[in-house]
């Protein structure tokens, strides 16, 4: 059990590696890739399992990130070669899970397994490099999710980006691939220097406080904590001083987390990229890479600066993701290209992982959380089915006219009706459970960003709808049929295995919430012991549950 | 007891549900009646034990525990099953008439491919239907309102393969979708509201949404936040509105009538779409904080009512001619409602609308299962131009649809009859009062003039169809004949409910005093009559009927000169009220959608992208002097020495 987490990480490196390196004699080891996505999966369950019955942190400790299971092994230890005023500085690399950080670790392991199995049927050469680099993601992936300081954090959170690149070059469209990967290393490097930058900001910061400097979350959180509290207590000009003091480095951070995040007007590598990569790759993308702007956000930027945060970015991002909401529906109206419908979609959803996250309490960050693993399993099952439909129909677009393929493929038109309700928000689904909360904690906020948010809903159910009316209804589907690949049926039964299981996911989560919340809610109500007070001192007609706070 | 009951209502189509579904996929078609008949008649006899046994419990409501949905921040949630007497008679209404439905539905859809998909979809239908009625919670009630409404797109859009089904589902969704985000917003906006309020409800284990807490929180929230208040009733009003099909969300009704015509009458004509005026029902005491709110539905009723039955008078399809009958009849319930504006007349409306619910609710189902007879045997075929006289051929069909179309029109002794004159007489009663007396005398004057209308059609229709010379389009081949006995029966047991329902709940106000056992519609006042609404309404069902004979006879040619042409035309075209949306509303927002479209590859990405240069910009800046001559090396070096001699020298 102890592990557990390191095997998380390792073993689909190493096996991904092993296929990668096995050049030519890989081929045969495909079995045994997709069985190491498999065996990842059952490590994330595992992860899930020991965290929900771990022990949970003291709920009186003034850390705001506390993991439920850890690894932090001694030898794990960075000593740099400088001093800060005689003191050597070293830096302890730990891993562990809390709530949040292990739903996403099961994302991650339920997207590459999913990924891995469609591989089979959708990638026609070199699919054991393939499946390696996806392995090797995977496990890059479960990195950033499973770190619990800033330094292993940063490096998973670049490290996945060059198993990536291939990925998009190499399986993706070959006359736009060399520029869309151009676009996403340059986009998302952009980002990650500036956030680096507010990382050593960060560790400098505390280096005032705690002697040596600390990566440590947990460590950094409680002082965060600690510091705010005291500013509360000194009154207006401290929380001023502390504000200045937090600022710059989250906007470092928010511009770097934002990138990934797709926010507008920096979303544009987005697009271009999932409608370049393989669908199979995009659906890897889509539903976990892109979550890691979030998951950034949830992990750095609230517990450790949340007055910043408050004082200014809030309405200001919160804004941006209720325009984002519409705008990308809006868009996604308009393309021909049916991947960069998803994508835009894809765009609009995050507007409401914002949303909540911005509203910066309960409601609305457990929206956003378990709406970032809701979104994931959607999105992963949009695009393996989008992957789908291109190899049974030639030049699929978005304008064309009662294509019907519902009656040629009735077992992918069941499932793309039912994601596709499930994206738009369909209660009893679990896409409802997240946008409501987030949506209702925006509320408290600020009503009128809410009420556009809501106007997302209708939009989110145009483009979602007419996908439908326009490629499964409407004909008989023979007359119209011009297969890409030849020979293939309905979707195969592993396939729909995989599917159907991701629809289980969705239906339990959306009829009884109240399961995975649980993970959530430790976690949640940690954060808001931060977020909340910063943002009902910057907002003081904000709603906060003012009695329970005082319980 | 009770409690069994009131769960096995709502579980039973689930189960039927589910099981349909599994069949659907094995491919076992020709038994998928038989858990979906069997789970509905178990809903039915629940809830008619629910009834018998007083499900409501002695104080007039109760909740039935469920399970924890959610509790997280502001939000608690629980599924649970609140039960009074309004909601009971709403239930019985759905599920006995869902049974009776699905039974029809076993030979009328014996031949479709899709058989097990119905039934499916069509139980878990009921099971939606079923759990908003009984829902204790704002939030679940708004939960399977998009439940019902999806299963409504799903059956619509049953026959996928025609193109036109196709569009009438997409469309259904979404302008329902549009209403919902009112209801959304009003949910949300109330939650926010009932956190304002000082006391338990800003506690987080308060569960806000409750309709009993918000009923208790109210008047401290109409105190603190009247205009929030007003605000939040006018968003729950656009979400009924919005279901229930009324100007402007009226345009999606007509168009369902693609789907199947059992399901015309279940959803689109007895159950789902009086959703909207259950919701204002069950918030009645939200919305006589909110008078302003009322008089607004007032005012869109009538103007609904008044304008699909001009519409309906001009339209050649059956189903259409029935389909904008149910808007209008909608309409009639939303201006009965609305008579709750004026003080202490709120219980008094409530029950006017309910008890003309549940009298339409049988009739409008038993035609629309008329009108699928019709279809059945003429092939498909529902265009009134293209059969006539069919009385010979379908002759208990014939008597079905005559009394279904009587108790629409208002012939007295049926059911149409008193639930129309109780709505009249609401009316007339609220036209006395002084701030909004107005507006209820001309509601007064809309609700004599669609009645008459109401008739016009009704016997233009059932004449143009039953009556004259022998007419069978050739689709329907040479086995035009009446239905089979699973198709007549239920649609017996319908007739004997249009025929009595009325006589039996209104004039002995068993109804009235039924709905009285609910704690917010404990009725205090006496029950009033007027003989000359009752006899007026009968002139007016009379007359109206007189007329649309005689309209019938001639032929639809004749009437094509002066301003009844322009008219007809006008109706015909539905007053080109879906032309105008889809003009000045989707073409634009499409045209702005492309608009954005452009604007972010040419401007946002190029903006981006052009940012992505400035390295090399600078780049090629600096290029021009690393240019290698040396000349130019010494001049510049030569230029700094001196500068930096000139800055030391004169410091």
């Amino acid at each position: 059990m102890d592990y557990l987490i390191p095997l998380t990480i390792l073993l689909p490196l190493l096996s991904g590696s092993a296929i990668f390196l096995a050049g030519y004699q890989g081929r045969k080891l495909v079995p045994f890739g997709v069985a190491a996505s498999l065996a990842t999966l059952l490590l994330s369950i595992g992860v899930v399992y020991a965290t929900y019955n771990g022990t949970p942190a003291d709920p009186n400790s003034l850390a705001t990130i506390a993991p439920t299971i850890e690894f932090a092994p001694t030898w794990l230890r960075i000593q740099l070669p400088v001093s800060v005023s005689n003191h050597p500085i070293r830096w302890q690399l730990q891993f562990g899970a809390d709530g949040i950080g292990a739903l996403m670790v099961l994302l991650t392991g339920i997207v590459s397994a999913a990924v891995c199995v469609f591989s089979l049927q959708q990638i026609r050469d070199r699919l054991h490099q393939y499946l390696g680099l996806i392995l090797i993601s995977e496990s890059m992936l479960m990195g950033v999710f499973l770190s619990m300081d800033l330094v292993s954090f940063y490096l998973f959170f670049e490290a996945v980006l060059l198993p990536l690149i291939l990925l998009i070059n190499g399986w993706g469209n070959p006359k736009e691939a060399l520029a869309a990967s151009r676009k996403f290393l340059l986009f998302t490097l952009a980002g990650s220097v500036p956030m680096v930058i507010g990382f050593i900001g960060i560790a400098l910061q505390s280096a005032s406080i705690t002697n040596p400097s600390t990566v440590d979350l947990e460590v950094l959180s409680a002082m965060a904590n600690q510091q705010q509290r005291e500013a509360v207590a000194g009154g207006a000009e401290m929380i001023s001083v502390l504000a200045t003091n937090q600022q710059w480095i989250l906007w470092l951070l928010l511009l770097g987390f934002g990138i990934k995040l797709a926010v507008l007007p920096l979303h544009t590598w987005l697009p271009t990229t999932y409608s370049v990569a393989n669908p199979n790759t995009t659906a890897l993308i889509a539903s976990v890479v892109a979550k890691l702007g979030v998951f950034g956000i949830i992990r750095i930027v609230l517990p450790l600066t949340p007055i910043g945060l408050a004082s200014e970015a809030q309405i200001l991002f919160a804004s941006l993701g209720a325009i984002a909401i519409v705008y990308g529906a809006l868009v996604a109206l308009a393309q021909s290209d049916l991947r960069k419908v998803f994508a835009y979609s894809s765009i609009s959803h995050m507007g409401f992982v914002t949303l909540g996250l911005m509203s910066l309490n309960a409601d609305g960050m457990s929206g956003a959380a378990i709406q970032m693993f809701n979104h994931g399993v959607i999105t992963c099952a949009m695009f393996l089915l989008l992957g789908m439909m291109e190899q049974r129909r030639a030049n699929l677009t978005f304008t064309m006219e009662d294509l019907g393929m519902a009656a040629l493929y009735p077992r992918i038109s069941v499932l793309l009706v039912f994601f596709t309700l499930a994206g738009a928000g369909l209660p009893g689904l679990n896409g409802f459970v997240g946008e409501l909360l987030a949506m209702m904690g925006m509320t408290r906020v600020n009503a009128a960003i809410a009420a556009i948010a809501v106007l997302g809903t209708v939009l989110g159910a145009w483009y979602g709808l007419r996908i439908v009316q326009r490629l499964m209804f409407g004909s008989d589907g023979v007359a119209k049929h011009k297969p890409a690949v030849d020979g293939l049926g309905d979707c195969a039964s592993l396939e729909l295995l995989t599917l159907a299981s991701m629809a289980l996911i969705c239906v339990y989560i959306g009829v009884r919430p109240s399961g995975p919340m649980k993970m959530l809610e430790p976690d949640i109500a940690k954060l808001v012991k931060v977020t909340e007070p910063a943002s009902k001192i910057m907002h003081p007609d904000v709603d906060t549950l003012a009695q329970t706070a005082a319980k | 007891m009770p409690s069994l009951f009131a769960w096995v209502v709502p579980m039973a189509p689930l189960v039927g549900c589910i099981i349909c579904a599994i069949l659907s996929f094995r491919g076992d078609r020709k038994i998928a009646h038989f858990p979906a008949i069997l789970s509905l008649l178990f809903a039915a006899v629940s809830s008619l034990c629910l009834v018998f046994f007083g499900g409501q419990g002695e104080t007039g409501t109760t909740t039935y525990e469920g399970y924890r949905y959610l509790h997280v921040g502001s939000l608690t949630l629980d599924i649970s099953l609140k039960i009074d007497t309004l909601c009971l008679t709403l239930l019985c209404v759905v599920t006995c008439i869902s049974a009776m439905i699905a039974i029809y539905s076993k030979d009328y859809m014996h031949d479709d491919p899709g058989y097990a998909r119905y039934f499916s979809v069509f139980c878990g239908f009921v099971f939606c239907m079923t759990m908003l009625v009984l829902s204790h919670n704002l939030l679940m009630m708004y939960a399977f309102w998009e439940g019902v409404g999806t299963c409504s797109y799903l059956l619509i859009g049953f026959w996928f393969r025609k193109p036109s089904a196709a569009r009438a589902a997409t469309k259904a969704f979404l302008v329902n979708r549009i209403a919902d985000c009112g209801f959304l917003f009003g949910i949300l906006l109330l939650g926010y509201a009932m956190g304002q309020v000082a006391g338990p409800a800003s506690d987080s284990f308060f569960a806000r949404l409750n309709f009993d807490n918000i009923f208790t929180s109210l008047p401290a929230l109409a105190s603190q936040h009247p205009d929030l208040l007003v605000w939040i009733g006018l968003l729950l009003m656009v979400g009924a509105i919005g279901k229930s099909a009324q100007f402007p969300f009226h345009v999606w009704l007509p168009d369902a009538m693609e789907g199947p015509t059992p399901v015309s009458a279940l959803i689109h004509a007895a159950t789902m779409v009086t959703a909207g005026v259950y919701l204002m029902a069950r918030l009645s005491p939200l919305m006589e904080y909110t008078p302003w709110v009322l008089s607004v539905v007032g005012w869109l009723g009538g103007l609904t009512a008044f304008i699909a039955a001009l519409m309906a008078l001009f339209q050649d399809d059956l189903k259409r001619v029935l389909a904008y009958s149910t808007v209008s009849q909608l309409g009639y319930l939303f201006m009965a409602l609305s008579a709750g504006s004026i003080q202490g007349m709120m219980v008094a409306a409530v029950t006017a609308a309910m008890f003309h619910l549940v009298t339409h609710a049988f009739f409008k189902a038993l035609l629309f299962l008329a009108a699928g007879n019709v279809m059945h045997a003429m092939g498909d075929v529902i265009d009134m131009r293209r059969f006539s006289g069919l009385k010979g051929i379908l002759p208990k069909t014939n008597l079905l649809f005559l009394v279904g179309a009587a108790a629409l029109a208002g012939i007295p002794p049926l059911a149409g009859f008193f639930s129309k004159d109780g709505i009249l007489a609401v009316l007339y009663l609220a036209s006395s009062d002084g701030e909004y007396g107005f507006q209820f005398k001309l509601l007064l004057g809309i609700g004599f003039l669609t009645a008459f209308m109401t008739a016009v059609y009704t016997s233009k229709a059932y004449f143009r169809t039953f009556h004259g010379k022998e007419l069978i389009p050739e689709d329907a081949g040479h086995h035009a004949h009446e239905s089979t006995n699973v198709m007549l029966a239920p649609m017996a047991l319908l007739a004997v409910g249009a025929l009595v329902v009325g006589g039996a709940l209104g004039p002995t106000h068993v109804l009235a005093d039924y709905l009285g056992k609910t704690p917010a519609l404990e009725s205090h006042s006496e029950h009033h009559e007027s003989l000359w609404i009752m006899v007026a309404s009968a002139i007016v069902g009379i007359a109206g009927c007189a007329l649309g004979f005689m309209l019938s006879k001639s032929q639809p040619s004749t009437h094509t000169h002066g301003a009844m042409a322009s008219i007809a035309d006008f109706g015909k075209n539905r007053l080109y009220i879906d032309w105008a949306y889809s003009r000045f509303l989707v073409l634009p927002l499409e045209f702005f959608a492309g608009v954005l479209g452009w604007l972010d590859t040419n401007l946002v990405d190029a903006l981006v992208t052009k940012i992505a240069d400035l390295p090399r910009l600078a780049g090629l800046l600096g290029q021009r002097y690393q240019n290698g001559r040396v000349p130019a090396y010494t001049f510049v070096t030569a230029v700094g020495v001196a500068a930096v001699a000139i800055w030391i020298v004169s410091r």
